[in-house]
């Protein structure tokens, strides 16, 4: 090499290491050793594993836990687990042959009534490969069962499988607020698998039912066993069995429940508007709650559904017409609706005037028929002047014009929707319940970023705006719920409460997992005078002479409540538009054990609707009010 | 003298980038039938496979630009940035105790950026690279008592934190690589006798350790009887795909995983997928392409000179062959269950990229083996 230097020049010549060669040896022992041991596995003992792959499969075979059941707070079951059996296709099993799928499917859809198409649309949409068991429907008639059955040897992709149901024993009544069962979704298998959920588990899909999943639920078991060619089982090996869902005990009193929902159903048909003509509401809900620890006795929310229908497979027409019914009946209104208050709110503004000092228990106002403000004219509900009254009278008599006096003193601060957020409202609770929708609390920032999201310059919160949220109307809306534990803080002193419908919960084994115990969220943060003064405006509705509370007098228990009418944009005849009506109450005045909350959307004057509602369901509490005490 | 020394530049910078000419074609063909069978055993492997199909196939191709990336990378570099890489490594396994994905109880996942990681599968890479850099820095004292004291005390605090993910099975592995690696490397007899010594003596000391399901593993492996139904189901159900497979194997017919008979199909079993697949005569032929890999990385070793790349090459073939040889035995019954992926076929991605760098850090040696002779 000229330049003195070369690369390595040549192939160096392979000379391994003592241990180098250690190490190959002791490889080529090991790869050796399986090798032998595979065609042992593979060529000498064939027949023996093929026997086993083919005809001695041992599989295991998960056995879903039975379903906890829910209770009423007095101890009666509301849903039952019955024995059923629900047809199953495994699409790689299914004759392959071509048209005889068809025939095979054909049959299938004769024997268990559902149509061609849905089960050849629900075996495409199956996501979990050619293995997993698409159940096509559940809750197969005794008849339909046994005509499966017979028929299953010409059926090679079908499966007959036992799948206890649901069935709720009072449809409709509760239907909103328990929920629903179905078959888990994809997303929601994959997400839950580590959980021991199986492509075909059942999981809750709405109200109780989903928010208690994790209870209702239980440990699901296995079972090894011997299956032939068919897949039919020769012999169980080993069992585990499954633990069965904890049993909830709801605050649900079934009897106040069925009259609540009754009184509830009568009032659909009996709505009226502030000129006394009938108006037919589109839904409503109600709440009995108990103001001293936020237990529910009763929610009821129309238009209602049968439950039922969900469990044994419910038809897709079936469910597009619960979805496009005006009504929703699939939504729990009591938790899952904004309405705006309407004069329900009043309370607020009064709370959030007297604890700022805007005003006093003894301010007086004059109570006029309209004023004047900015150019802009501003009506009473009342054609007449009312007098001049204090801040409880004007609760009592639900003076507009008093209160747009009290917010003009405002301005254009926002104290309202402070006390707004202190009593629970623009915020969702922790109830038991899925699905609930949070209502809407206006300020100057949600206003501001309003004009900016339609393309508008920001402009200020206006005193209008002040004015129209001082009785309830504008931009807020609320949840009946939110309602319900709002009038329960203004009941009890000044403690807003979590709002539970679960009073109990007992595992299988009979041990107590939780009671529960009154929860505070907050005391809201005003001077004790303060909620006594709007107590008292609550009392006077009921009792002085202008309240609009009238229908709540001469009673054998001395309640107090508060009416409103929320006007919403529908206008449905000239110069009526559609309103929202409202009653809030609860009683005794003195030592408060009920708090009540009527709500019809579209039922026109509170007074009217609501009101006469709300009274109905004060009466069966007091005639039952020591039974319903008794169970506590 | 100035076209010498240009010469000497240009010869300089040859051996840096490597020569074309060395690289080892038999490694990189291996390496793609390899993963062209993983592939197609993993589609058939599960209820799942055509999802967890398409998701390996993307990590394939990372895999082949990493592999790639490496081969041209001087693997000398990794000598200089050892130490970092290795304490990057540890955070990195920390991070997992603190931010990690838990699943089945134990946290080895990490995410970034919305990709999910296991620092425990690149950890046997970086143990590679530490101990290959410690052997050559101390080529000439590796018999002395203070070398290997020192090395054990290097690799604890990696074995550590893998075992405490809890992933005892990587922890094992990292082990018997640096078993492998301190023999290779020159350890002496007795000090290599008194590790066996101290392993054997660690035994019942690790048996109070291990978590209730990797004992039962154990007692299952000891006495494969003593619970056919409950921790020895996956075995005997692997057993059963493996037999099914006769000869020629069962081709594209539903295997045991696709049935659902057969849990882990993806990961730790698919060997026995594979076997069900392509039978006798496939793996033989599967056995014989690990093989040749292994024997390709121990002849490399054995013609390179600088020390760090023939270590570097004596680390791979062993992290290699306790992969092969731990997966495999599992499968056919002759090892205990342990969770170690058969390297190019398992379902997971931190697993086959780890795979493809080793192999491309493997051909950065190998290209650069001639050394520069005066």
């Amino acid at each position: 090499m000229v330049n003195g230097f070369h690369y390595g020049g040549e192939q160096p010549k392979f000379k391994p290491s003592a241990r180098v060669a250690v190490f190959l040896l002791f490889g080529l022992a090991a790869f050796t050793i399986m090798g032998f041991k595979l065609a042992d596995m593979q060529i000498a003992k064939y027949h023996y594993y093929k026997t086993l792959a083919l005809g001695l499969g041992i599989r295991k075979v998960e056995l879903a836990p039975l379903r906890g059941i829910m209770y009423s707070i007095d101890g009666k079951p509301l849903v039952e687990n019955i024995p059923s059996f629900g047809a199953a296709v495994v699409p790689a099993y299914l004759d392959q042959t071509p048209g005889a799928q068809a025939r095979e499917l054909g049959m299938l859809s004769r024997i268990i009534g559902v149509p061609y198409s849905e089960l050849e649309k629900e075996i495409s949409a199956s996501k979990l490969g050619p293995y997993a068991p698409i159940t096509v429907r559940e809750g197969l008639t005794q008849a339909q069962a046994e005509t499966l059955n017979e028929f299953l040897p010409d059926l090679p992709g079908v499966k007959l499988v036992e799948s206890p149901l649901r069935r709720y024993l009072y449809p409709e009544l509760l239907a909103p607020v328990l929920g629903y069962v179905g078959p888990i979704s994809y997303s929601e298998y994959q997400r839950l698998k580590s959980k021991g959920y199986e492509p075909n588990s059942v999981i809750g899909q709405a109200g109780l039912e989903a928010g208690l999943e994790q209870y209702l639920r239980g440990y699901p078991g296995y079972e090894t066993v011997e299956v032939n060619a068919a897949g039919k089982i020769i012999k169980v090996l080993n069992v585990k069995k499954p633990t069965p869902g904890d049993s909830v005990y709801l605050t649900i009193n079934l009897a106040f429940q069925q009259a609540v929902y009754n009184y509830l159903l009568y009032g659909m048909s009996h709505a009226l508007n502030f000129s006394g003509q009938p108006v037919t509401p589109t839904a409503a809900a109600a709440i009995v709650v108990n103001p001293n620890t936020g237990e529910i006795y009763a929610m009821a929310s129309l238009p209602s559904y049968n439950e039922n229908l969900f469990e044994t497979g419910i038809t897709e027409s079936e469910y597009a017409h619960l979805l496009s019914e005006p009504g929703s009946p699939l939504v729990n209104h009591a938790v899952g609706s904004e309405y705006p208050p309407g004069s329900t709110f009043k309370m607020v503004t009064a709370t959030a005037a007297l604890a700022d000092g805007y005003i006093s228990p003894s301010t007086i106002f004059d109570c006029p028929p309209e004023i004047t403000l900015d150019g802009y004219t501003f009506h009473n509900w009342a054609t007449w002047n009312m007098g001049y009254m204090t801040i409880a009278d004007a609760i009592a008599a639900s003076c507009d014009t008093f209160f747009y006096q009290v917010a003009e003193r405002m301005g254009t601060s926002v104290p309202i929707a402070e006390m707004a957020y202190e009593y629970g409202f623009g915020q969702t609770s922790a109830i038991q319940l899925p699905g609930q929708v949070p209502g809407m609390v206006p300020d100057q920032d949600w206003t501001a970023k309003q004009w900016e999201e339609h393309g508008y310059a920001p402009q200020p919160w206006y005193l209008g705006n002040t004015l129209q949220m001082a009785i309830g109307q504008g931009y807020t809306l609320v949840t009946p719920l939110q309602v319900a534990m709002y009038v329960s803080a203004i009941a009890n002193g000044g403690y807003l409460l979590k709002p539970t419908l679960v009073s109990k919960i007992v595992s299988p084994d009979g041990k107590t997992l939780l009671t529960w115990k009154p929860q505070i969220v907050r005391k809201i943060p005003v001077p004790q005078y303060v909620i006594d003064t709007v107590r008292e405006g609550m009392y006077e509705d009921v009792v002085s002479p202008i309240g609009t509370g009238s229908q709540l007098r001469a009673k054998p228990y001395t309640a107090a409540g508060k009416t409103g009418t929320a006007q919403y944009g529908i206008e449905y005849a000239p110069g009526h538009y559609q309103e929202d009506a409202w009653y809030v109450a609860f009683a005794p005045y003195n030592h408060p054990q009920v708090a009540v909350v009527v709500v019809y959307q579209g039922g026109g004057e509170g007074f009217f609707t609501a009101e006469p509602i709300a009274v109905k369901i004060l009466d069966w509490w007091w005639a039952h009010r020591l039974q319903i005490s008794g169970q506590q | 003298m100035g076209a010498q020394a240009t010469n000497l530049r240009t010869a300089v910078k040859r051996v840096r980038v490597g020569r074309a000419r060395e690289f080892d074609p038999h490694i990189l063909v291996v390496l793609v039938i390899l993963i062209m069978l993983g592939l197609i055993t993993l589609r058939y492997s599960s209820p799942f496979g055509d999802y967890e199909f398409k998701k390996q196939v993307l990590f394939s191709f990372l895999g082949f630009a990493l592999f790639f990336g490496f081969t041209f990378l001087d693997y000398r570099e990794l000598n200089h940035y050892a130490l970092p890489i290795y304490l990057v490594a540890l955070v990195a396994l920390l991070g997992v105790r603190i931010v990690g994905h838990s699943s089945l109880g134990a946290t080895r996942w990490i995410s970034i950026a919305g990709f999910t990681f296991q620092p425990s599968e690149v950890s046997k890479l970086i143990l590679i690279i530490a101990l290959a850099s410690f052997i050559a820095s101390r080529s000439d004292k590796m018999h002395k008592l203070s070398s290997y004291v020192l090395a054990l005390f290097a690799v604890a605090p990696l074995f550590f934190f893998v075992y405490i993910q809890p992933d005892l099975s990587t922890a094992l592995l990292l082990v018997l690589i640096t078993a492998g690696m301190l023999f290779l490397g020159g350890a002496s007899k007795w000090q290599l006798g008194l590790t066996v010594l101290g392993g054997l003596a660690s035994i019942p000391l690790a048996l109070h350790f291990l978590h209730g399901y990797q004992r039962e593993r154990l007692i299952v492996f000891l006495h494969p009887s003593s619970d056919p139904l409950g921790a020895g189901y996956n075995i005997t159900q692997a057993k059963i795909a493996i037999g099914d497979g006769g000869l020629f194997g069962d081709g594209f017919r539903a295997t045991q995983g696709m049935l659902g008979y057969l849990p882990s199909s993806d990961t730790d079993f698919i060997f026995a997928i594979f076997a069900q697949m392509f039978g006798f005569v496939g793996a033989g032929l599967l056995l014989i392409l690990y093989g040749y890999l292994i024997w390709r990385l121990i002849r490399a070793a054995v013609l390179v000179r600088d020390k760090f790349g023939q270590m570097l090459l004596y680390g791979i073939a062993t992290m290699f062959f306790v992969e092969v040889v731990v997966n495999i035995g599992m499968n056919i019954g002759i090892m205990p269950v342990a969770g170690i992926p058969l390297p190019f076929f398992s379902y997971g991605g931190s697993a086959l990229v780890t795979d493809f760098a080793a192999l491309g850090v493997a051909e950065s040696v190998i290209v650069r083996k001639k050394p520069l002779v005066f």
